[in-house]
């Protein structure tokens, strides 16, 4: 009786120690700091600083379970937010720019997650170099479509996507996380495609034996980080009025790190949606004072 | 089957349920989504049909024996029904009940109509278990044996081409 306890007991921190964690840390930083953490206003803060990165790291968790790995995240991003920028500070006829914007930036994002995934997947190139070097090209191309400088100045409903809220308290770069990650969610945990996902950082070998298609799973994967880093981008590019070439220096790390904490495994076949959400809210930088930097 | 089942066999960090209808999920469920009750029924009728040693389907397969894990996979191609089944070293790194366990369901499968080619480098498992013994040596065939006339001695024989040694013998 007493063993059957302590196993169950085992078991359910197994599960969900991460979440019991992050419990902790709100409870300390409650009772430390009652009057500047536990404010809807701070939540609010919290919540709308961790989208961004919490986004990109959706895709992460994607590539990191089939034992790979995305170092672009970061340099996809700027693209994707240069190509954003680009189409929304055109003059505008009627919001139609703003929603091409958006499309761009999304296959701007989904193009260099189709070139890391082919050689990846075809190329059979290790994930690390293959991003590593996608990383640099990316970078490149951002600096020559802006020309070195950031491209600003866009009509006013496009920066509402980073600065908008509702009912005062809901931001919407926390609808659009929760939006991709009800997404990633049902694609991971609930489609064949995730259980292909799954197999394939298990054991690709075993995979290839049981008639998967591992290649294009692979590429799919890489193709979905992308999508995310567009839809991250177009976040970043409203919230910061401007689309700047150097940004998101760092953001891929940060990405990996949330994955990481989230539970997920570099040797492939472990990690959920869920404790990616988790690890993005712990990654956000917790402050001595409870507010963010 | 495979006959390296860590190498490329077994999902180890993944699920015994998942193990099992992964070759078969196409089959399992059409369409984009998971149907998780067919396929926690199929698992489930696969770890009955093998005898599966596992707390629940949940547990990971890394967690089983080898025997069991084996059976998992027999259970996995068994789910795809094939005409005939091809097995690679099915009793390598496994305990002598489960050894046992598997050879039964294999002659099982036999019975209702499946065809098996087992590879095998034991001797006795060849031997109690075939119906028709081919014997190859550095990759060609050196000859076809019936279960009635085989013998370990002529297994052998075949398998280190010194068969004119025993015809000699048998006339004198």
């Amino acid at each position: 009786m007493e063993t059957m306890k302590k196993e169950q007991l085992a078991k359910f921190f197994e599960k969900y120690a991460i979440y019991v964690i992050l419990l902790a840390m709100i409870v300390v930083m409650s009772i430390l700091r009652p009057e500047s953490f536990l404010s809807v206003n701070n939540f609010t803060n919290i919540m709308r600083q961790m989208s961004v990165i919490g986004v990109m790291s959706l895709g992460v968790t994607f590539c990191i379970i089939t034992a790979g790995t995305d170092l672009s995240g970061g340099s996809v991003v700027a693209v994707s937010s240069i190509v954003a920028a680009i189409f929304a500070s055109t003059e505008d006829q009627g919001g139609v720019m703003i929603l091409v914007a958006i499309l761009a930036a999304i296959l701007a994002g989904a193009i260099a997650g189709l070139l890391n995934g082919l050689v990846i997947a075809y190329g059979k190139v290790p994930p690390f170099i293959a991003t590593l070097g996608m990383m640099s090209i990316a970078r490149g191309i951002a600096m020559i479509l802006s020309g070195g400088g950031p491209i600003g100045s866009f009509t006013e409903p496009f920066n509402e996507i980073g600065s908008g809220m509702i009912g005062g308290f809901l931001p919407y770069p926390v609808i659009i996380f929760a939006i991709c990650s009800f997404l990633a969610y049902t694609l991971l945990h609930k489609s064949k495609f995730g259980t292909y996902v799954y197999a394939i950082g298990g054991n690709e070998n075993a995979a290839l034996v049981s008639g998967l298609s591992v290649n294009k799973v692979k590429t799919a994967v890489y193709v979905l980080a992308g999508i995310f880093y567009g839809v991250a981008a177009i976040v970043l590019t409203s919230r910061q009025q401007a689309g700047i070439p150097s940004v998101g220096i760092g953001y891929d790390m940060e990405a990996i790190t949330c994955a990481i904490i989230g539970g997920s495994s570099f040797s492939g076949g472990i990690g959920t949606i869920g404790g990616n959400i988790v690890g993005a809210i712990r990654c956000y930088k917790w402050t001595p004072t409870g507010k963010p930097l | 089957m495979t006959e390296d089942r860590k190498y490329n066999g077994c999902f180890l960090p993944l699920s015994v349920s998942l193990n099992i209808i992964i070759a078969s999920l196409n089959q399992i469920c059409k369409g984009f989504f998971i149907d998780k009750k067919q396929v926690l029924k199929k698992a489930q009728e696969m770890e009955q049909a093998m005898a599966i040693k596992t707390p629940n389907l949940e547990q990971l397969i890394v967690n089983l024996s080898g025997g069991n894990q084996q059976k998992a996979l027999i259970g996995r191609w068994l789910l795809t029904e094939p005409e005939v089944f091809i097995i690679d070293e099915p009793t390598r790194g496994i305990d002598v009940g489960a050894k046992s366990e598997i050879h039964k369901l294999m002659t099982n499968l036999a019975k209702q109509g499946k065809g098996i080619i087992m590879i095998s480098s034991e001797l006795p498992e060849i031997w109690g278990m075939s119906d028709r013994i081919m014997v190859m040596r550095e990759g060609k065939l050196t000859g076809i044996l019936d279960a009635k006339e085989a013998s370990p001695e002529k297994i052998l024989a075949y398998a280190t081409q010194q068969v004119s040694n025993i015809k000699t013998k048998e006339v004198s």
